[in-house]
């Protein structure tokens, strides 16, 4: 399944997921957003899928949360069709 | 709490993201308090120089980022429970975010206190916790401009557990959420479904369709046993009333086998169906047969030549029989609505209302919406809600507010003060569940432009291919269509249903900069 983009004669799927980046990873990319096809699955399912399509990120994603609106979630937890999601690195504010 | 671009200090205790210099010499002034003994007031300023293990680490320049929202609910969870856990009188923080110069403050923290033990006590709790749990990164640039983003080995990032996201399930919560019924992130319960059938029709209402429309392919929309089937899952799942729409419902073939089949569902106390009314005249027996508990008819005229104006079509007539075989085939409190035009629609107000009286039909007029084919739509069009009652007033005299015994119904309903001879007898509502009492040939009002009713929305939809909406105006949909045909379970449907709910907004902002028009015109949602 291929994500769907918005045109002016098509709405917006709810089949794809929007991911946030940060910091040293969004670095290793060279990408702040990333927009995935994405029919539902866990947090764990997201993690695997993202250290499949963007290897450079692996290990810093294997440290990091996964942030879904306004809180973290855990692995197991559902990652709806057309959330907002982040990836949280270890922090370093303060 | 969104970064601001100044670098003021704030002007009573809370935690702030800012983007420039902070200003620290105001900061004890806002923890000021007639009770506090004791004041602290603590920095953290960038260092130029670190010590390491064999050399020092030089640095020029710091760059902070953050996860905003996620870094404001931090914060100000965390000042929270600072204040609460050392019985403060007071607590400022402020975090930096973007270029911050070596030996220039990134953090800054102001607690007050009755004593000194606890001021300096949250302050430094405050801090520990600020460095593990809130998401703001810096990143460090060397003298040779070699720029890290520190990221600690010690697996320092947020514990889950201390601020979990609101709204996501874990599997176990499925179950128990399904059981819930569909209530959204504002709290608003979703009992009634709209099911569009088709996108066809046979008028080209110019507020509806382009005159050059192209039709989805049959294959595309569901057939009736997919539609019985996902009626079935939103049953389950707290669903209580059908509406069925299109385009034309009544084009589609055989729409009473689908009326009922939907009648027959557990959990669905009622099943409706909105029309133009040209083919009620041949259908409206086989409805009543198969069930159908009510009918609304789409009508915004009496005059021929504005009908046909406004339909692009003839057919007033086909419509007016259409209203009789209704009534003669048993349908009580028959709703008819009327979209009120700006510049087209004045002159049919009172007619229309002298109709609906004496037939004793409930009309209800509807502000024009922004959904039509030729995306012609402008604020100034809006024929008001008020505007219509202030018309209807002058001509039928008071009108006074009815009881309203449906909250989630939209529209705002009124009785003629004036009952006189014209009026038919009063309809008692034979049809509908709940204690739902339509005013007997009152008039109603749906603002949805000049009074949005999004707080009390109830409602989901279903278009005619198949996708989930959670409002008439979103710009995204759920494909329950794809689940459907590639095996899907009636579980995934559920969590697909769940899904379109929880992504609700809280209103459709019409009228508001953030408005944006669907990429969908009406007779491809389900009117």
């Amino acid at each position: 399944m291929h994500a769907s983009h918005s045109t002016s004669d098509q709405p917006t799927r709810a089949d794809t997921l929007r991911v946030s980046l940060f910091a040293g990873m969004a670095a290793a990319i060279g990408r702040r957003s990333l927009e995935l096809a994405w029919d539902g699955g866990t947090a764990a399912s997201l993690r695997s899928r993202l250290a499949a399509d963007f290897p450079a990120i692996a290990p810093l994603l294997a440290r990091s949360a996964v942030a879904i609106g306004d809180g973290y979630v855990t692995d197991d937890s559902r990652v709806p069709c057309g959330a907002d999601v982040a990836i949280i690195p270890p922090v370093s504010g303060g | 709490m969104a970064a601001s671009e100044t670098n003021t200090t704030p002007a009573s205790n809370e935690s702030l993201l800012v983007w420039g210099p902070i200003d620290t010499a105001r900061l004890l002034d806002s923890v000021a308090d007639d009770a506090a003994g004791a004041n602290v007031l603590f920095t953290g300023t960038t260092r130029g120089v670190t010590a390491g293990a064999i050399t020092n680490q030089i640095t020029t320049r710091l760059v902070y980022e953050a996860h905003e929202p996620l870094a404001s609910a931090v914060l100000t969870r965390l000042r929270d429970e600072a204040v609460a856990k050392h019985g403060l009188t007071a607590c400022t923080i402020i975090h930096r975010l973007g270029e911050v110069a070596v030996g220039e403050t990134s953090v800054a923290i102001a607690t007050s206190a009755p004593h000194r033990r606890e001021a300096f006590a949250a302050a430094e709790w405050l801090m520990e916790r600020i460095k593990r749990e809130v998401p703001i990164w810096k990143c460090e640039e060397g003298a040779d401009g070699d720029r890290t983003w520190v990221h600690p080995d010690s697996g320092v990032h947020p514990d889950t557990e201390l601020y979990p996201a609101s709204g996501t399930l874990s599997a176990s919560d499925v179950q128990s959420e399904q059981r819930a019924g569909l209530v959204d992130g504002f709290g608003r319960v979703h009992t009634d479904l709209r099911i569009s059938v088709t996108d066809r029709c046979n008028l080209r209402c110019t507020y509806c369709m382009p005159l050059d429309v192209a039709f989805k392919p049959r294959d595309e929309l569901l057939s009736y046993e997919e539609i019985v089937r996902v009626a079935r899952v939103a049953a389950g799942l707290g669903i209580r009333s059908i509406r069925i729409t299109g385009g034309e419902p009544l084009v589609r073939h055989d729409v009473s086998d689908l009326v009922g089949q939907l009648v027959t569902i557990p959990g669905i106390e009622e099943v409706s169906l909105t029309t133009n009314g040209l083919l009620l005249g041949e259908q409206a027996a086989d409805l009543r047969r198969a069930g159908l508990h009510r009918l609304n008819v789409s009508l915004d005229a009496l005059n021929e030549d504005l009908f046909e104006q406004i339909a692009r079509r003839q057919g007033l007539d086909r419509v007016l029989a259409g209203l009789a075989a209704a009534k003669t085939a048993g349908f009580h409190s028959i709703r008819i609505n009327a979209v009120s035009i700006r510049g087209l629609t004045e002159g049919e107000i009172v007619p229309l209302a002298q109709f609906c009286r004496r037939e004793g039909f409930h009309l209800r007029f509807i502000e024009f919406m922004p959904l039509d084919g030729e995306a012609s739509w402008s604020d100034g069009q809006v024929l008001s809600g008020r505007e219509v009652r202030d018309i209807l007033t002058r001509h039928l005299g008071p009108l006074v507010p009815a009881h309203r015994s449906d909250a989630g119904q939209p529209a705002i309903d009124y009785v003629y003060a004036n009952a006189d001879a014209a009026d038919a007898a009063e309809t008692a509502d034979a049809g509908g569940p709940g204690g739902q009492s339509t005013p007997a040939a009152g008039v109603g009002f749906i603002d949805p432009v000049t009074q949005p009713f999004c707080d009390r929305c109830d409602r989901l939809r279903l278009t005619a291919d198949g996708q989930f909406r959670n409002c008439l105006f979103s710009t995204t949909e759920w494909d329950a269509r794809q689940v459907l045909r590639t095996g899907g379970s009636d579980d995934e449907i559920a969590r697909l249903l769940q899904d379109c709910v929880r992504a609700k907004r809280a209103a459709h902002g019409i009228g508001t900069p953030a408005f944006e028009r669907p990429a969908r015109a009406m007779y491809q949602i389900g009117g």
